[in-house]
């Protein structure tokens, strides 16, 4: 298998203050859930950086990226023509389950959540908590049986956390976001329920062990072994 | 040719993965022929299985990175039955390292792996990671010695001493080193560092300090090679900051018979296939037969 593959930037859209979406040329079609790491630079900084599948079409694939540091500075003033090192597809994905199945979704948290429900048979139903602006949710629509948005500060649905409007009712949940709103949906659902975790990564193959989390089966690599686990896996006393 | 002789026996190069970054070889076997290596150094070994530490363990730097893995390892006995077979089919030159907390811990070590067929063992009395955790022993040149000398009667296989950078006095180490039995030397380790979070007062290690790795490293870690070389007679494997051929270059220039790649495989696992043919090149256009010829050349 290839490692690092140099591939064209097709597209790179700013979707609202701070979040951006990179449409790459590649003909991979990975799990949704899986994740590949990227690099537009060589010395500083160093250390390549780990993005979620957004969406793929088998000749293209997309990144929902945050503008939050050095590497998605640098990845936010990319234009079309420009080329980006890639690594992946990487990980385990989201097992996709049959029936009633609800997709809850934080801020930048929502990126791997697109291709999800495109893949799930559904019906899907998708609660998308925002901060202030909301974003992407045009793109879900054509997928998803329901919407149901929150914004912390009210400008767009319900003013508060999404998990406040979450029924505990589907057949399995999918989950993606900061750990303290996972922490709140795993309270709200005692059925299945997959997360997708976030840690600082060094090779995001499973090599460094620099990524883990406890789990019930002892520690795990986020980036070898995840970043989706089973929220029953998960121990959350780090948080 | 980029062969080299290593304590009696033929390295295919002198591109050695180093320990801690490269697993025990099989996360870059799909991207690889891991044969092509002239070695690779296991993931750092203890006596009892350790699930490393908690809280972060990763923080990039300007060109480098800080890590608090705190020698996550499944033990030497778990490697010998678990990884061993694994690493021995690669046909490559392999290392155990070993670190420890006790010296009974490290004869113990040493005294097993010796009954296996690793090819060397790489005695890593530098990790900065773990609080009992060797690099304590890496830092004062008696306590070095002494666990040095401790484990020289266990083995028969050549036995390499993997230095800190924190030593008191690098070339008094290396020298004490050497005296006490060990075949070869290996360095650097990663330097102890410091990172804080300013948003929230803490240091970003739970353990507070963490090793300082990668290009940032280098010049220091090619400094201090060179000082050993002029202080030993034995074998160095010289590591800290390598990133491309030229690097391997300076490192046998500044006196190292191998060298090891550490950092620089997260960046691109397959860096030193890339560093393999670049040292081919190299050779092949200034007319070296033996990379001998221009070992310790800078005196
Ligand atoms: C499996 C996985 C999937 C991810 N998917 C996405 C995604 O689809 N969209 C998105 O916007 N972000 C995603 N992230 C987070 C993303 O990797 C970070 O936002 C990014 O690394 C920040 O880089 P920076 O250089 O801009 O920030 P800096 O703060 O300058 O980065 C410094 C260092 O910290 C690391 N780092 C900083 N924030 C994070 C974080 N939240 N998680 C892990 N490492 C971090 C960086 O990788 C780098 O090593 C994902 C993280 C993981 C682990
Ligand atoms: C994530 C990580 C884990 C490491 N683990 C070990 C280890 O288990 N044993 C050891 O002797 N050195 C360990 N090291 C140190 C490296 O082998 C090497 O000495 C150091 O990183 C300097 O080389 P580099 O700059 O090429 O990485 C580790 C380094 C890193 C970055
Ligand atoms: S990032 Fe290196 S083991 Fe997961």
């Amino acid at each position: 298998m290839e490692a690092y593959r140099k591939v064209i930037v097709l597209e790179n859209t700013q979707l609202t203050s701070d979040m951006y979406e990179m449409k790459v040329e590649l003909a991979d079609l990975p799990q949704p859930g899986q994740f590949y790491m990227l690099r537009a630079w060589a010395g500083v900084p160093y250390l390549p950086r780990p993005f979620s599948v957004c969406d793929a079409d088998g000749k293209s694939l997309s990144f929902l990226y945050q503008k939050t540091g050095k590497g998605t500075e640098i990845m936010a003033q990319m234009r079309s023509g420009d080329h980006i090192d890639i690594l992946g597809p990487l990980g385990k994905g989201y097992p996709l389950k049959e029936g009633n199945v609800a997709i809850i979704g934080g801020g930048v948290g929502i990126a791997p959540l697109l291709y999800l429900a495109k893949n799930l048979e559904g019906p899907v139903d998708v609660y998308l908590g925002f901060k202030q602006e909301a974003f992407f949710i045009e793109r879900f629509k054509p997928h998803v049986r329901q919407i149901f948005i929150s914004t912390e500060n009210g400008s767009w649905g319900h003013k508060g956390f999404v998990t406040e409007l979450l029924t505990d009712s589907y057949d399995a949940a999918y989950a993606c976001g900061n750990m303290l709103m996972m922490k709140a949906v795993k309270d709200k659902i005692d059925g299945l329920l997959y997360l997708s975790l976030e840690s600082h990564m060094a090779c995001g193959i499973g090599a460094c062990l620099g990524c883990v989390q406890k789990t019930a089966q002892g520690q795990l690599c986020v980036c070898k072994d995840g970043p989706v686990f089973e929220s029953r896996e998960v121990l959350f006393d780090d948080y | 040719m980029t062969t080299i002789n290593l304590f009696g026996k033929t390295l295919k190069n002198p591109v050695i993965a180093a320990s801690g970054t490269f697993g025990f070889g099989r996360e870059y076997q799909k991207y690889m022929d891991l044969s092509a290596l002239g070695g690779i150094s296991s993931k750092g070994l203890t006596w009892d299985k350790r699930a490393g530490n908690s809280g972060q363990r990763i923080f990039e730097t300007a060109s480098g990175m800080m890590n608090s893995i705190g020698l996550q390892n499944p033990s030497v006995l778990g490697f010998i039955k678990e990884e061993l077979p694994f690493m021995l089919g690669l046909d490559t030159y392999i290392l155990a390292n070993l670190g420890g907390s006790t010296t009974e811990d490290y004869v113990r070590g040493v005294a097993e792996l010796d009954a296996t067929a690793v090819d060397a063992i790489e005695l890593n009395i530098s990790c900065p990671n773990v609080k009992e955790g060797g690099m304590a022993f890496g830092i004062r040149c008696l306590d070095a010695k002494s666990i040095v000398e401790a484990v020289r009667p266990f083995t028969t296989k050549p036995l390499i001493v993997k230095l800190s950078p924190n030593a008191e006095d690098i070339k008094a180490m290396a020298y004490t080193c050497a005296q006490a039995g060990a075949d070869g030397l290996s360095l650097v380790n990663t330097f102890n560092a410091l990172a804080i979070d300013i948003m929230t007062r803490k240091p970003v290690f739970h353990n507070v300090t963490a090793g300082l790795s990668g290009p940032c490293i280098k010049p220091i870690a090619l400094r201090m090679v060179r000082d050993v070389a002029l202080t030993v007679d034995i074998p160095i494997i010289g590591l800290g900051g390598i990133t491309c051929w030229q690097d391997v270059i300076e490192f046998i220039m500044a006196g190292s018979t191998a060298i090891q790649v550490g950092t620089a495989n997260f960046y691109d696992p397959v860096v030193m296939k890339k560093i393999i043919l670049g040292i081919e090149n190299f050779m092949q256009k200034e007319g070296i037969k033996d990379l001998e010829e221009i070992r310790g050349i800078i005196r």
